[in-house]
């Protein structure tokens, strides 16, 4: 018979197969489908029976049980391997990988299988020796067993290490959890074995298998940590269910009934007071989780606030400061439109005076030389006597030199006018072969006094209307063929009217250089003479305001200003006027250009009038 | 009798000298530009030119008194910006007078006082 | 407008004054011409009666030479071509001068004409009197012609540094918006401008350049509309080197 030690050993190690046991079922049972899962199952299933076959070991008395649960607890050789299985699938697991190869499982599992056929034999354990001792003899390969274990185990070690690197501090956290439960794991089973046994308690040696219970403990925890998996729940059913196995299990020590009696009783109790525990946890648990996902959904609620408030605090600064650049904006702008307003009042004075002084100008000199012209009339009639010939001749010279002041006058206010854009221009749809026909009316008895002939070329079709001031054209064109019945000696005029598909335009002068010509059908009145003609010098300077050195050019008559203003009228209806000659003693044509497509200016003008 | 050219641009004012001058006991030649008026001066020995600005005056100054000529010779213009009055002494002539302030007879009178000069 | 543009138009403006005045002045030197020599009896005799209408078209058109004148003035007094003599005036004598030209004017429209007499000696001045004298002269006639009753008082008279002429009516006056108008280019004290038929009112415009040339200047006093007015040209009485270098400045 072998010896047994103290039954407070199996007190010890009940408890601790139970935790294990029931440590592996619930997480298996919280998520059987992950592997680590699994593997725990398997880790913790192979440890529980494997302190089984110890505690079942220590606590035999016949010597063939004993040998047999010796051999038996080689299966404590797996423990390592599925550690190292374990490790390596659940460092993955915490870093969310999955990297199961079951190429690289059966790998690792190879160098079991010696294992697993020599443990059971007598290469392993050969044998006890004699009672009370009853203790293992190693066998021949035992330092192969040692050597598998080893191998296992500094693998596991060496993955752990490798996988503890991870920059995961999740993963870190729960591999140091299981580090520190290696550590006090590896340290329980030194004390026990080196210190205890230099105290003098050989037995106490057995105890150490125990010490595996931290490593149990510190995986379940680190799994549970890791998925979630509710701690104080397990750890309630855990302990609901040790203490009524507990309870359950003095059974086996009760012999009087009365206890037996009591010990179901609290047996009984224990269960529904259990259940109850369980229960009520589990509603804790799931209220703390429901609470948890509303507080978390809550923190997101809040995370997106904060940052909405953030956006808004940053629209309303950007508003703050769009607001402060509105109001800059404005203020210059009143700014603008104060000193717009400033300059177009003083605009507005300065073209009343200039209006005024126009007004005046125009006022003082026409009326200056009326009661001359009256007088002379007068005189002219004989309403104060008798005039004798020669101071009638006189007299004749006068009023043709005061005529020329006010024709010159009315001719300088004309251009005034136009050149700073007063002159009332009457805009209406006319017939130019009408006017053509009035000019050539006008015109035809100084011509015939003259013995010169003069025509009116009338065009084959009906030309398109135009919009113009009448008034003016007539004045233009009157300009023209009386000029040149002045200035023809000798010989013919001719007055045409014609509808032309382009321009002709050739600029004559240099300020006249950028001027472009009509674009589209024209209107063309021609007045060709077959005068005195026009040098190349001249012709540049024809329509020009009268310059100094021109005025000793003016022909007596003359204002110097008729062709200026002629052009200055033409232009503002959008139509070009000039002079051809070949030269001098060759005659010269006289051309004004009329566009029929009515100009945007004089349309806007009419349509402003209205 | 004293010979006086008159180039002046308006007819009516060269009508007005012509028989002013001539009332006035001159002979009067009138010039239509400025080769007549050294025509003239050169054919008819002028003692007195009356020439207006316009027609060139200052020009035919500034040669006539380069020949070396000390015939009286009076430019009529208007007064205005460009300060002719100064330039027409400056050129050579006698006299400058604005035609708005002097009547013919004025004129005849300031032309004898240069002649007696 | 642009400040250039204005300026430019402005010269424009000048120029055209300067030509158009210039052609002007052509017909109204024939008629002037022809009316004195008809007047001067050249091509005959004439009634009486033709006398006195030939004698009322001469002065039409003198007033037309005068009104192309006034207009001619600006252009040359902005230019800087006005001629300006400068010498040593008297202004009593100018005044003196003025005054009697106007009285039988002033008498002519039932109005005094006086003239208040400074007590001491003035010193002399160094000015354009030609043209000074025409700046006194258009104040004192503008008095007269806008005074219908009551009349006109010229008082020379030396104040600290200056010698003042003031020239008071007792006329319609100068309102307070029309007083810093009066002396400028375009203006015309308002009412009165259909009243006289008679110049473009740049006179006065005329005046002050006038008075800046020589130093000194005009402006007028009123107590309002219908109180008269006191025009006062002020010339500053200056030492013989400040004479000197006012000389040297304007030949």
């Amino acid at each position: 018979m072998c010896s047994t030690p103290p039954f407070l050993l199996n007190y010890l190690y009940i408890p601790a197969i139970a935790t294990t046991v029931l440590l592996g079922f619930f997480i298996f049972y919280n998520n059987y489908k992950k592997i680590t899962n699994r593997l725990f199952f398997i880790f913790s299933i192979i440890i529980a029976l494997w302190m089984l076959f110890n505690m079942l070991n220590f606590s035999s008395t016949d010597f063939d049980s004993v040998l047999l649960y010796d051999k038996l607890s080689a299966i404590g050789g797996f423990i390592p391997a599925i550690f190292f299985i374990f490790v390596y699938f659940f460092s993955d697991d915490l870093e969310n990988k999955s990297t199961i190869s079951k190429r690289n499982l059966y790998l690792f599992l190879l160098p079991m299988l010696p294992f697993i056929i020599f443990s059971a034999t007598k290469y392993n354990v050969q044998g006890l020796t004699d009672p009370p001792e009853c203790e293992t003899i190693a066998g021949p390969l035992y330092w192969l067993f040692a050597a598998v274990i080893i191998f296992y185990t500094a693998g596991a070690l060496v993955i752990f290490f490798k996988k503890f690197k991870t920059k995961n501090n999740e993963a870190k956290k729960q591999l140091k959890i299981i580090l520190y439960g290696f550590s006090f794991s590896v340290t329980w089973v030194l004390i026990i074995n080196v210190i205890l046994q230099i105290f003098g308690f050989p037995n106490a040696s057995l105890l150490a298998p125990i010490g595996i219970i931290w490593l149990i403990v510190s995986i379940s925890y680190a799994i549970v940590k890791h998925q979630f998996l509710n701690a104080k729940l397990i750890a309630t059913q855990a302990l609901v269910v040790a203490l009524i196995i507990l309870i359950a299990s003095q059974f086996a020590f009760i012999v009087t009934t009365i206890n037996k009696i009591l010990t179901a009783f609290t047996l009984l109790i224990a269960i529904v007071f259990g259940w109850m525990l369980i229960r009520s946890v589990k509603k804790e648990v799931k209220r703390k989780e429901e609470l948890e996902v509303a507080n978390k959904k809550i923190d997101q609620k809040n995370v997106k606030l904060s940052s909405a408030n953030r956006e808004i605090s940053k629209r309303k600064e950007a508003l703050e400061v769009a607001n402060k650049e509105i109001s800059e904006r404005k203020e210059q702008l009143q700014k603008m439109a104060d000193s717009l307003a400033i300059a177009n009042d003083k605009l507005k004075q300065l073209d009343t005076a200039k209006t005024e002084f126009i007004g005046l100008v125009n006022h003082q000199l026409l009326h200056a030389p009326t009661p001359i012209k009256d007088y002379l009339a007068m005189l002219l009639e004989g309403s104060y006597g008798e005039i004798p010939e020669n101071q009638i001749k006189v007299l004749k010279n006068i009023n043709a030199a005061n005529d020329r002041q006010i024709h010159l006058t009315e001719d300088l206010m004309a251009v005034t006018r136009m050149e700073s854009g007063k002159m009332e221009l009457n805009f209406t749809k006319e017939k130019m072969e009408d006017i053509c026909q009035g000019v050539y009316v006008n015109v035809e008895p100084t011509a015939k006094e003259k013995n010169l002939v003069l025509e009116y070329a009338k065009p084959k079709t009906v030309l398109p209307e135009l919009v113009l001031d009448k008034s003016k054209i007539f004045e233009a064109i009157f300009n023209f063929v009386d000029n040149a019945v002045k200035y023809t000696p000798a010989g013919k005029i001719e007055l045409k009217v014609e509808l032309a598909s382009s321009s002709n335009y050739k600029p004559q002068s240099l300020e006249d250089q950028e001027k472009k010509a009509i674009a589209g059908q024209v209107v063309r009145v021609t007045v060709s003479d077959t005068g005195s003609g026009i040098s190349k010098e001249n012709i540049a300077q024809l329509f020009a305001k009268f310059s100094r050195k021109d005025a000793a050019k003016l022909n007596a008559n003359g204002t110097g200003l008729g062709l200026y203003l002629v052009k200055l009228t033409i232009e503002a209806h959008g139509g070009r006027t000039w002079a051809e000659s070949e030269g001098e003693g060759k005659g010269s044509q006289f051309i004004i250009e009329l566009p029929v497509k009515t100009p945007e200016e004089i349309l806007e003008r009419m349509a402003d009038k209205k | 009798m004293p010979k006086i050219v008159i180039a002046e641009d308006d007819k009516f004012l060269v009508d007005l000298y012509q028989k002013k001058f001539s009332d006035s006991g001159f002979e009067v030649f009138v010039a239509s530009n400025e080769k007549e008026v050294f025509d003239i001066i050169e054919q008819e020995k002028a003692d007195v030119l009356l020439v207006s600005l316009i027609m060139g005056g200052l020009e035919i100054v500034k040669k006539i008194r380069q020949e070396g000529s000390n015939m009286k010779i009076i430019i009529t213009g208007y007064y205005d910006v460009t300060e002719d009055g100064k330039k027409a002494i400056e050129a050579g002539a006698d006299k400058f007078i604005d035609k708005s302030h002097f009547i013919p007879a004025e004129l005849v009178e300031e032309i004898k006082k240069l002649m007696e000069k | 407008m642009s400040q250039e543009e204005m300026m430019q138009l402005d010269k424009a403006k000048s120029e055209f004054i300067s030509i158009a005045s210039h052609q002007l002045r052509t017909p109204l030197t024939a008629v002037k011409g022809y009316v004195s020599m008809l007047l001067e009896g050249s091509y005959g005799k004439i009634d009486p009666k033709q006398h006195e209408v030939l004698k009322g078209v001469y002065d039409s058109n003198e007033r037309m030479v005068s009104l192309v004148e006034e207009l001619l003035d600006i252009p040359r007094i902005e230019l800087g071509k006005m001629d300006f003599t400068f010498a040593p005036e008297k202004l009593e004598v100018i005044c003196q001068e003025i005054v009697d030209t106007f009285v039988p004017k002033a008498k002519d429209k039932g109005l005094y004409l006086e003239y208040k007499k400074p007590k001491t000696v003035l010193p002399e001045l160094i000015i354009d009197g030609v043209k000074v004298r025409k700046v006194i002269s258009d104040i004192v006639d503008n008095a007269l012609r806008y005074t219908t009753k009551g009349g006109v008082t010229v008082k020379l008279e030396q104040v600290e540094k200056n010698i003042r002429v003031t020239i008071s009516d007792t006329g319609i006056g100068v309102s307070e918006e029309e007083n810093p108008k009066l002396f400028q280019k375009i203006s015309r004290a308002k009412g009165t401008s259909l009243f006289n038929p008679d110049g473009l009112g740049l006179n006065l415009y005329v005046d002050r350049l006038i008075m800046g040339k020589n130093g000194g200047k005009i402006f007028v006093e009123s107590e309002g509309k219908d109180r008269g007015a006191q025009f006062i040209i002020e010339l500053p009485v200056k030492t013989p080197e400040e004479i000197l270098e006012q000389v040297g400045d304007k030949k």
